[in-house]
């Protein structure tokens, strides 16, 4: 890949727990991609600003609060209907196994809890832009029932 | 390029364009082409070593400029990492009213491994969002060396921030950049060291040959000061006089970009490194394709 | 530091932390690690090494204060009620985040996260739900709360009022430390100068009004949780309360009116020994630091006191109910280590909030180390060890030179601004991950034990998803039955005092009393302090 991927890392939500978010950024810049970190507590309606004025080809969001359920829905929502839907979306933080299915059905492609490894992740990274260059689809909006995990 | 949309403001078009110019896919002749009509916005540079607090102050000018109904852009600019070519672009992460506000448009950008802090297609970013009416551009970049001294080639006016704590003014690379600052901002004034820095500066200024930019007591943590430091940039686009280093350093990286972007130059690289030509060679060489007697 | 435990390599094994340790700790090794340790000193003597009291849990075992709280106040109680009847002796309340960063539950930005991870509270009204039967004389009550800390306790005491106790009886703590806040935990408002003079202004009001209360408890907990070294957590924390002393100094405080209701709060990692040793070389480290700097004449004012949580980031996602184990090895540790207080997570914590079931385990956990395992029969159990003592002067040695670095930076506020601490705890908490990736440091069932297939499920405790409508309505009627011309006027009186030096403690509690809900005093006060966001550490 000589491309370099751009990739925002968002904190919805209220909580100030970073700790995986930073980790993230820092080894997927270390796989060679350029991450914008947004920092804590941004809203939806600000992280789909980011995602559009950085031109991100990923967005991957970090919840610790519970509030999963209600921001995430809400982000793809908006992505989409501003055009995005063509952008990868994947998660991580403690979403309980049962909420999962509803996110993944809504878009969210893979979803990364605590003890993921940065290989597992750079692993769905890559098999994403396979898929997008294959022209299959795989960005938050597209039809599919693929998933990473 | 959808030029009408762009045209139309909106916001993927352009943020896709300027993906286009980074990746060298969209080139000023044709953005000249496109956008015939080229109004020129303020250009500010916003310079200084990490940790002097740079996002703070740029976070109050912004919001200074969202208040008088501007329209803004701005560039941070990161550098890649050397090793694996990624970088952490975390401008963002302090600033509160980044993704607020329909007339602000907020864009980081990495250095991409190319020589000096900023890349060197940020004059063609530069000219899009002119020809899409913007009035404010603010480049936000890394001011730690010698390299940085680039940013005054694409910028009309600019800003070096310094903080009581972060190390010796007089260094040799920061003299440089201090010859061109427009605007030196001391931040951090709650600091007991903040008015003997801004004296020592105002002493090393008065050495210079150039007129001196002045210098201002700040802190963007506490908001204190702002209000001059506004008024004086309000002055100086009003009023700005062309300095002689500014316009060295402005020709010199023109003349690079010049250089490297023709069209010879790898045949050139290749007939050096055999040690096929010297180097007398070719600079006669490339003089003569660009006529220079 | 780098921590390896490179299980190929028998000559080199380290702690947790980094530090190297011996294949067995000898008098000689201790020596070497810097070890004076007194023979003869015993708990109760300076410099406390060895415990705070004489006779340690004989006199009275550690306070079982388990964490809790979730959706409404209404819910809530029901759970205080359930572990105080299992024999739990202190409460602590969780408040949901919009509670802890002075939103309400109506702001637009409280969408999805009330009651999530604690209790929404929103005015005076919750918090007497909160406490509905439950006898404030008696109890003892936590709350972890920081940047509104001083509406919290005035709602806490405004409720106490109304319940017709003694409000100067009241005893318990409140977290109140935004320092740790910007550094690892995040949920700060304010910028730091105001942060700072909320927190003296708490410390003044309850030198004088409510002795019994402890006004801050600073924490190295989320440090720990952040990433950090167990030497940075000892570290952070005993410089934050530095800087907390300073500031109360320079606003005219005694050192012995308020320090000796400072109190702390620890992290509790797997590394047996470390751990153990932690607690002796901190208590040891803060009363030298205390009487170095400030030569108090009360010798509660360099006690230091603290509670112990176990660490929620040992938790696993996978194999859950390894967790119970790891529970029970960093419980031992903090009993071992003489702590006054103690809460056990729950095992489910890393996949979702703790249900009644896990909640029950957790705490007895506790009880059986204190009521079985006999270890709380003898103060400071490890004192003596050859290995204990050597790494408790080593711990003291290195954390004190790092308390040296930010002094130099010019104390812990500045070295926050500027981004040290985060980008110290960034580096310590990366250089594990990569441990863990690459298999040196091992982890069951996340890269080493794992289980080939994981089919159990396990019920979390869930949150009804009605809980905000609750709440707005709540609002709404409080709202419509308070008399609003008084409260427009107590609150825009709260926005003139921010702006002076005058302690701001009095007009929060009328702003309570007259039913302002927390949103509405945040704000008033916002208008004058703005807010604030610190580097980040990258």
């Amino acid at each position: 890949m000589d491309e370099r991927l751009r990739i925002v890392i968002a904190k919805p939500g209220l909580d100030g727990h970073d700790r995986g978010a930073k980790f993230v950024a820092r080894a997927l810049r270390d796989a060679g991609h350029e991450v914008i970190y947004t920092g804590l507590r941004r809203t939806p309606e600000e992280i789909v600003r980011t995602v559009i004025d950085e031109d991100a080809d990923f967005l991957g969001l970090s919840s610790l609060s519970g509030a999963h359920n209600f921001l995430i829905p809400k982000i793809i929502d908006l992505l989409i209907s501003s055009g995005c839907g063509d952008v990868i979306v994947f998660a991580g933080g403690i979403i309980p196994e049962i909420d999962r299915p509803r996110l993944f059905s809504k878009g969210v492609r893979a979803i990364f809890g605590p003890g993921t490894s940065s290989t597992n992740m750079n692993d769905f990274i890559l098999l994403t832009v396979e898929r997008r260059e294959s022209n299959s689809p795989v960005g938050c909006g597209e039809e599919t029932d693929w998933r990473w995990n | 390029m959808d030029i009408i949309k762009l045209k139309n403001g909106d916001r993927r078009s352009l943020s896709k364009t300027l993906t286009m110019i980074e990746k060298g896919d969209l080139k000023s002749a044709d953005i000249k082409e496109f956008f015939p009509a080229i109004n020129e916005a303020e250009v500010w540079a916003i310079t200084g070593s990490p940790g002097v607090g740079k996002s703070c102050i740029s976070e109050h000018i912004i919001d200074n400029w969202l208040q008088e109904n501007k329209k803004i852009a701005v560039l941070a600019v990161d550098p890649s990492s050397p090793l694996s070519g990624g970088a952490l672009l975390g401008d963002r992460i302090r600033i509160s009213n980044s993704d607020n506000s329909d007339n602000l448009f907020y864009r980081s950008l990495a250095t991409r491994g190319q020589s000096g802090a900023i890349p060197s297609n940020i004059s063609d970013m530069i000219k899009l969002f002119s020809a899409l009416d913007y009035e404010k551009i603010l480049i936000e970049t890394v001011g730690a060396g010698q390299a940085e001294v680039r940013v005054a080639s694409v910028s009309k006016f600019i800003i070096l921030v310094e903080a009581p704590d972060s190390g010796d003014i007089l260094q040799a690379e920061k003299a440089g950049l201090m010859e061109l600052a427009d605007i030196i901002v001391v931040n951090k004034s709650d600091l007991e060291r903040a008015n003997e820095k801004a004296e020592q500066l105002k002493l090393a200024l008065q050495l210079s040959e150039n007129e001196s930019p002045n210098v201002f007591l700040i802190s963007a943590k506490e908001k204190l000061g702002f209000k001059d430091l506004f008024l004086e940039m309000k002055e100086l686009e009003k009023n700005k006089k062309e300095n002689k280093s500014k316009s060295k350093i402005s020709l010199s990286f023109a003349w690079e970009s010049l250089l490297w972007n023709y069209k010879g130059i790898d045949l050139i690289l290749q007939k050096l490194e055999s040690e096929k030509i010297t180097i007398k060679e070719a600079i006669n060489e490339i003089m003569e394709e660009f006529k220079i007697d | 530091m780098t921590g390896l435990n490179d299980s190929g390599n028998s000559e080199v094994r380290k702690t947790l932390g980094g530090i190297e340790v011996p294949i067995i700790a000898t008098k000689k090794w201790s020596e070497d690690m810097g070890s004076t340790a007194d023979e003869n000193l015993t708990a109760g003597e300076t410099p406390y090494t060895r415990g705070i009291h004489e006779k340690m849990y004989r006199t009275r075992t550690w306070t079982m204060r388990q964490y809790a709280g979730f959706s409404s106040a209404e819910e809530t109680n029901k759970r205080f009620r359930m572990l105080m009847e299992l024999g739990q002796n202190g409460l602590s309340v969780a408040f949901d985040l919009p509670t802890q960063l002075g939103l309400d539950s109506d702001d637009p930005m409280s969408e999805g996260e009330v009651g999530k991870v604690g209790v929404a509270i929103d005015s005076v009204e919750d918090m007497k739900k909160l406490f509905d039967e439950i006898p404030l004389d008696l109890v003892s009550t936590s709350m972890t709360i920081n940047s509104p800390a001083i509406v919290l306790l005035a709602m806490y005491i405004v409720c106490a009022e109304e319940k017709n106790i003694e409000t100067r009886g009241l005893r318990g703590t409140i977290q109140n430390d935004i320092l740790k806040e910007y550094i690892a935990r995040g949920t700060h408002i304010f910028p730091p100068s105001p942060s700072i003079r909320l927190i003296t202004d708490i410390f003044e009001y309850c030198t004088m009004n409510l002795p019994n209360w402890n006004t801050i408890s600073v924490s190295g907990y989320h440090i720990r949780e952040a990433g950090s070294t167990a030497v940075q957590e000892v570290a952070y924390t005993l410089s934050n309360a530095l800087a907390y002393i300073d500031a109360a100094i320079s606003k005219g405080l005694d050192i012995d009116e308020f320090a000796p209701q400072i109190s702390f709060f620890f992290n509790c990692h797997n590394d047996f020994f470390e751990e153990v040793s932690k607690f002796r070389a901190s208590r040891k480290l803060w009363y030298d630091l205390v009487n170095e700097r400030y030569s108090p004449k009360n010798k509660k004012s360099c006690l230091l006191r603290f509670h112990t949580q176990v660490a929620g980031v040992s938790l696993t996602a996978q194999q859950p109910q390894n967790n119970i184990s790891r529970v029970t090895i960093q419980a031992l540790a903090s009993v071992c280590g003489g702590t006054q207080s103690l809460h056990t997570n729950s095992f489910d914590e890393a996949i979702g909030l703790p249900t009644e079931k896990s909640a029950t385990i957790a705490l007895r956990t506790q009880q059986i180390i204190a009521e079985e395992s006999g270890v709380a029969n003898v103060a400071d159990p490890l004192g003596g060890s050859y290995l204990v003592e050597g790494l408790t002067s080593k711990i003291y040695d290195l954390a004190r030179e790092e308390i040296l670095k930010i002094d130099k930076l010019g104390g812990s506020m500045k070295a926050i601004e500027a981004g040290y601490q985060q980008r110290e705890i960034h580096q310590a908490a990366f250089r594990f991950q990569k441990e863990v990736e690459s298999g040196i440091r091992k982890i069951i069932g996340v890269n080493y034990g794992k289980n080939e297939e994981e089919n159990d499920e396990y019920s979390i405790q869930s949150i009804n998803s009605k809980i905000r409508e609750h709440q707005i309505k709540k609002i709404k009627d409080l709202k419509s039955n308070r008399n609003e011309k008084i409260c427009q006027s107590i609150l825009r009186e709260i926005n003139k005092i921010s702006s002076t030096d005058e302690n701001i403690f009095p007009i929060v509690l009328e702003a309570v009393r007259a039913r302002c809900t927390l949103g509405e005093i945040i704000n008033s006060m916002k208008e004058e302090f703005g807010t604030y966001r610190p580097p980040s550490g990258f």
